[in-house]
């Protein structure tokens, strides 16, 4: 079986009992791989070009149904999708924080240093310590986040995927990044 | 009391689309309901206006991480021919496997380093490239070498290196004597030594990147790594001091400073000392950095303190290498084999704490490639490339945005630094090889018959011409141009953008040698060969002739004439035009008209690729030019970015940095705030006294200035000192009778007259006197008039009528002849001359003069300075006083108050 059969598979399963523990861990399992594997051929194809993670997970999507009649929803891909993004760039940072807290490394803030356009290794998990708590009483508002910075979602495919309007997604969206930026700047103040 | 959710929500949404001062009012009405709320509520809303975390990077960031090559998908692929058969290890900056393959039945093994840079960015992969080839150049038994390098196909760079079999250093060195650990060292040592001679540093010298081979030999692994990426996604010292280990790392690269062979040498000798001890030197690992950099100024624990059987001179060695100051570590990695050797058959070693080179050192950073003459080490010849390599970085980036030109400019930058390296392949002759000479022969290279490529030839005489005007020898650079012009011939490529820069710069380098009219008459024969129009760059050189000739309008027409033709996408040029049409009103007193021309200047330079020393120059004017209109703030705002950008460029201790602290020092007197100015002069001096050793005309300009400043405050004892000081550095680097002398002595005379020490002034006054006499050659001089009133003004207080008059009717004669009739400044003249005939008794000569006088100030057009009104007012006090008018005495009397 293809893992695009896997993944359809996995996905109506999911759709149809999203308390399925098993089922949305096998999902987001082959959901990296899948994504990864479709990034890493996307650059082979194109020598390296950049390219986005909309891009990406439209492209993601019509390898899953390419004919548009698939019973899994596009919808709930989106969701999956940028769950999985999340759980990598956060794994990633975890990772690479562990090793350098592990040797012998000096952390050097320099001002060349935060010109970079990357939110930096601590940052990314406070942001993801704050976004869980942003879904406890604000669930909603948090998908949209996690929909447009990891999957990168436009702002009408936010709305389409959660099934809401234009202008909630927007001021849902207002809402989140206040109530982050003030998260975070708390915590930078209490360390 | 909690919150509620969907209040939360709500408010906040009706908040933000609010003013501020309806939003305060809806929030006091929402705090009377309920407190929390409204206080949670102000906090997202300040939040949501400062919006500082930046989440639109986080997709971007995700595909760099997805774009990242898998470790385990990649055993078994092929990269140029080569098959990775598994994993030998991963450090910072990639993953590096062992690969192998078979050509002709031949077998052969590699180890290939793929690097976890993002794959995205095609400059940065033909960057990579270049800089492959660069290293590809070393070829040492010592190193180990880069046989060939390229990308996947998915984008990700690799090298392709020797495959070495063997142990890492401190773990080989365990079975072997104090002695055989030196000696692995200075075998280190000489393998450096090889790689700095071809200009290529490490920056990343620890025992994980030295192995021992099965025969007992070093061999260093990852060289040039560094500056293989050094360019990649942007600036590169940031992305690889971000995360450090710090304990190889010398205090420069800690502090994010530019870094070089110095730094490599301060990490051989923090590994020479693990090896000794079996302990590093420092143990810096969780330190903040202050804390770590004021550990490293204190220096090591010597080794002999540690164990047993260890020598003082091992001491002095390693705490040379390890010096906290760049300059004073050993002057190349030759020098410090030759210590460690020294040791080893027990000669005395050279390491001591002051050596030729902590001088030397000083003197290379004077100016970029500025050593006149002056004996130079190998290192020398890196601090130069270092600094060639700074200054092309810019200039590269410009001239990627033409593929040919792009190609064309890089062959030639690497055929001058090969050519400086063909001068001195060996370094064995490096004691005796000046930079002087480098150049010389890389001139001669060039020429010679070992270019076969014409264009390549011409465009680097033309670069080294360059910086032969840069080190203000024109008639060097002069030779160079011309010769680059014969070169070009009458062939097809006589007429080309190439001659069109050598014209140009021969024309400038003749201008600055004092030869005008021949730039002049060269450029009138150049023109034509460029048809109808001629060439812009031609009409730039020609326009900044004229302007620095003083005939502004042909200056103006010229200039404008250049902009008109010269290329829109030429941004750096289009600038850098503009900024010298803006120095033609700005040299006549029209500060606004100026800064409008400063502030496109400014914005064409900030077209990327941004050329930031063209921009800081610019703004450096814009910031002299705000300041003259009274805009302190805007000039500090220009003032502050153009030091800012050059600190980014070179790091706040460098030669560029200087005249942006003396601009602010300017901009600071403008304002009439004393002591920021004096500050900022001071840090100007501190720097250019610790970079350049202080004899160097820019710093008696700093003192000067420090001088101006202390004066205008009132503070005649520091006006005194700096006058003084500056005085001093023009004694030893000018000639006896050079002007700038004399202004300063009148400087310094004006303050001690203003502290009442009239005597002490007339010395100074006298000498500068002279030299106007002498430069004047028998025309009348505004200097020597002005020197001269002084010193009557001087005999006047000191109750020496006859000289006094003497000295004032000179002064007066001398200026009615050049100053105009109506200009105060002639009021003053009279002035003082009506106070000589004052105290000489000739109480009717001086009335009518001193009268005069007063209707002169009061016709002035231009406002008088209040010392003189009083002095004029007092002496005509005075006067009727002594022929018993008392009315009128009294009336001046009343008017001085």
């Amino acid at each position: 079986m293809s893992s695009t059969d896997s993944i359809t598979r996995y996905l109506l399963a999911w759709q149809a009992n999203p308390g399925d523990a098993h089922a949305a861990e096998q999902l987001s399992r082959l959901a990296y791989r899948y994504l990864r594997q479709m990034a890493q051929a996307r650059l082979k194809r194109e020598s390296g070009q950049p390219f986005t993670p909309t891009e990406l997970v439209h492209e993601a999507w019509l390898n899953l149904d390419p004919t548009g009649k698939a019973l899994a929803s596009r919808e709930h891909f989106f969701r999956l999708a940028s769950t999985v993004m999340r759980n990598l760039l956060i794994d990633h940072a975890r990772e690479r924080l562990a090793a350098k807290r592990g040797g012998d490394w000096l952390r050097l803030t320099l001002s060349a240093a935060e010109r970079e356009q990357t939110l930096d290794d601590e940052t990314l998990l406070d942001l993801d310590r704050a976004l869980d708590r942003l879904g406890h009483d604000h669930p909603r508002h948090a998908d949209v986040v996690i929909l447009r910075c990891f999957g990168g979602l436009l702002l009408k495919e936010v709305a389409a995927t959660l099934n809401i309007s234009l202008a909630t997604v927007k001021r849902d969206w207002t809402f989140a990044c206040a109530w982050l930026a003030d998260a975070l700047d708390k915590k930078r103040k209490s360390s | 009391m909690t919150i509620d959710v969907k209040s939360l929500e709500h408010q906040f949404a009706a908040l933000c689309d609010l003013d501020p001062s309806e939003r305060a009012d809806r929030l006091r009405d929402i705090a009377r309901r309920d407190e929390a709320l409204a206080r949670r509520l102000a906090a997202l809303l300040d939040a949501h206006d400062a919006d500082t975390i930046g989440l639109d990077v986080l997709p971007e960031q995700g595909m760099r991480v997805f774009g990242v090559f898998e470790e385990n998908r990649m055993i078994g692929r092929e990269l140029g021919g080569w098959r990775l058969t598994r994993e030998l290890g991963r450090g910072g900056l990639g993953v590096v496997f062992a690969a192998e393959r078979e050509r002709d039945g031949v077998h052969e093994r590699s180890a290939i380093k793929l690097l976890q840079v993002p794959a995205f960015d095609a400059d940065a992969g033909q960057r990579f490239v270049r800089e492959a080839a660069v290293l590809a150049r070393l070829d040492h038994p010592g190193i180990c070498s880069l046989r060939d390098w390229g990308r996947a196909d998915e984008g990700w760079p690799y090298l392709v290196l020797d495959l070495i079999d063997g142990k890492r250093i401190d773990r080989a060195a365990g079975g072997l004597g104090t002695m055989a650990r030196i000696e692995l060292i200075a075998r280190v040592a000489d393998a450096i030594g090889a790689a700095h001679r071809q200009l290529i540093v490490h920056l990343d010298i620890k025992p994980d990147n030295i192995l021992v081979d099965a025969r007992g030999a070093p061999v260093i692994l990852d060289f040039g790594v560094a500056r293989v990426l050094r360019e990649e996604g942007g600036d590169a010292t940031a992305t690889l001091t971000r995360w450090l280990t710090p304990d190889y790392a010398s205090p420069e690269q800690l502090r994010g400073e530019p870094a070089s062979v110095a730094a490599d040498l301060y990490a051989l000798g923090a590994v020479l000392y693990e090896l000794v001890t079996g302990e590093r030197p420092f143990k810096l690992a969780r330190l903040t950095l202050p804390e770590a950099l004021a550990r490293i100024e204190r220096g090591a624990t010597p080794p002999s303190r540690r164990v047993a059987g260890v020598g003082s001179d091992l001491d002095a060695v390693i705490a040379k290498a390890m010096h906290a100051d760049p300059g004073r570590r050993y002057e190349s990695a030759a020098a410090f084999a030759e210590d460690l050797r020294a040791i080893q058959e027990r000669r005395p070693v050279k390491a001591r704490p002051d050596t030729w080179l902590y001088r030397l050192s000083r003197l290379v950073q004077r100016n970029p490639i500025a050593v006149p003459a002056a004996v130079l080490s190998v290192l020398a010849i890196a601090v130069l490339a270092g600094m060639l390599a700074l200054q092309t970085g810019d200039l590269r980036k410009q001239r990627d945005q033409a593929e040919s030109q792009a190609v064309r400019a890089r062959a030639a930058t690497d055929l001058l630094l090969g050519s400086i390296q063909a001068a001195d392949p060996t370094g064995e002759k490096a004691s005796a090889t000046s930079v002087d000479e480098l150049l010389a022969a890389a001139a001669r290279r060039i020429d010679g018959s070992e270019v076969d490529d014409r264009q390549l030839a011409v465009e680097s005489l033309i670069r080294i011409g360059e910086v032969r005007s840069s080190l203000s020898e024109f008639g060097l650079a002069i030779e160079l141009y011309k010769r680059a012009l014969e070169l070009l011939g009458d062939g097809p490529d006589a007429v080309s953008e190439g001659r069109a820069t050598a014209v140009a710069g021969l024309a400038g380098a003749l201008r600055q040698a004092g030869r005008p009219d021949d730039a002049v008459g060269l450029l009138e024969d150049e023109i034509p060969a460029f048809g109808d129009d001629g060439h812009w760059k031609l009409w730039q050189a020609w326009g900044n002739l004229a302007v620095r000739r003083g005939e502004l309008e042909r200056g103006v027409e010229l200039l404008d004439r250049a902009l008109a033709m010269a290329p829109e996408d030429a941004h750096q040029a289009r600038a850098s035009l503009l900024s010298s049409r803006g120095y033609v009103p700005s040299s006549i007193g029209r500060y606004s008209e100026a800064l409008e021309f400063y502030q496109q200047a400014a914005d064409v330079a900030r077209t990327p690729p941004v050329d930031r020393e063209n921009l800081a120059t610019i703004l450096l004017n814009t910031a002299n030019a705000q300041s003259k209109l009274g805009n302190i703030d805007e000039a500090l705002v220009a003032a502050d970015e153009s030091l800012r950008l050059r600190i980014d460029m070179y790091g706040e201790r460098h030669v560029r940095t200087v005249p942006s602290y003396l601009i602010r020092a300017y901009v600071f007197m403008e304002a009439g705030r004393w002591d920021e100015a004096i500050d900022a002069a001071r840090r100007a001096a501190e720097l250019e006294q610790e970079l350049t050793g202080g004899d160097t005309r820019r710093m008696a300009a700093i003192w000067s200035a420090m001088g101006l400043a202390a004066e205008r405050k009132g503070d005649y004892e520091t006006a005194r000192e700096s006058f003084t000081r500056a005085l001093e550095v023009q004694s030893r680097i000018l000639p006896e009778n050079h002007p700038a002398l004399a202004g300063t002595r009148v400087n310094l005379a004006s303050t001690m007259m203003a502290a009442g020490d009239y005597a002490g002034s007339l010395e100074p006054l006298r000498q500068a006197w002279e030299i106007h006499t002498e430069v004047a050659q028998g025309k009348p001089s505004r200097s020597r008039a002005i020197a001269a009133v002084n010193i009557a003004y001087s005999h006047i207080k000191l109750d020496q009528p006859e000289p006094a008059l003497q000295w004032s009717g000179d002064a007066l004669a001398e200026a009615e002849q050049v100053l105009e009739s109506d200009q105060w400044l002639l009021g003053h003249f009279r002035n003082v001359h009506a106070e000589a005939l004052f105290v000489n008794g000739r109480v009717a000569e001086a009335e009518q003069a001193a009268l005069a006088v007063e209707q002169t100030y009061a016709a002035s057009e231009t406002p008088v300075r209040p010392d003189s009104v009083k002095e004029n007012l007092s002496l005509l006090a005075r006067i009727f006083e002594v022929t018993g008018d008392a009315e009128r005495a009294a009336t001046y009397s009343a008017r001085l108050d």
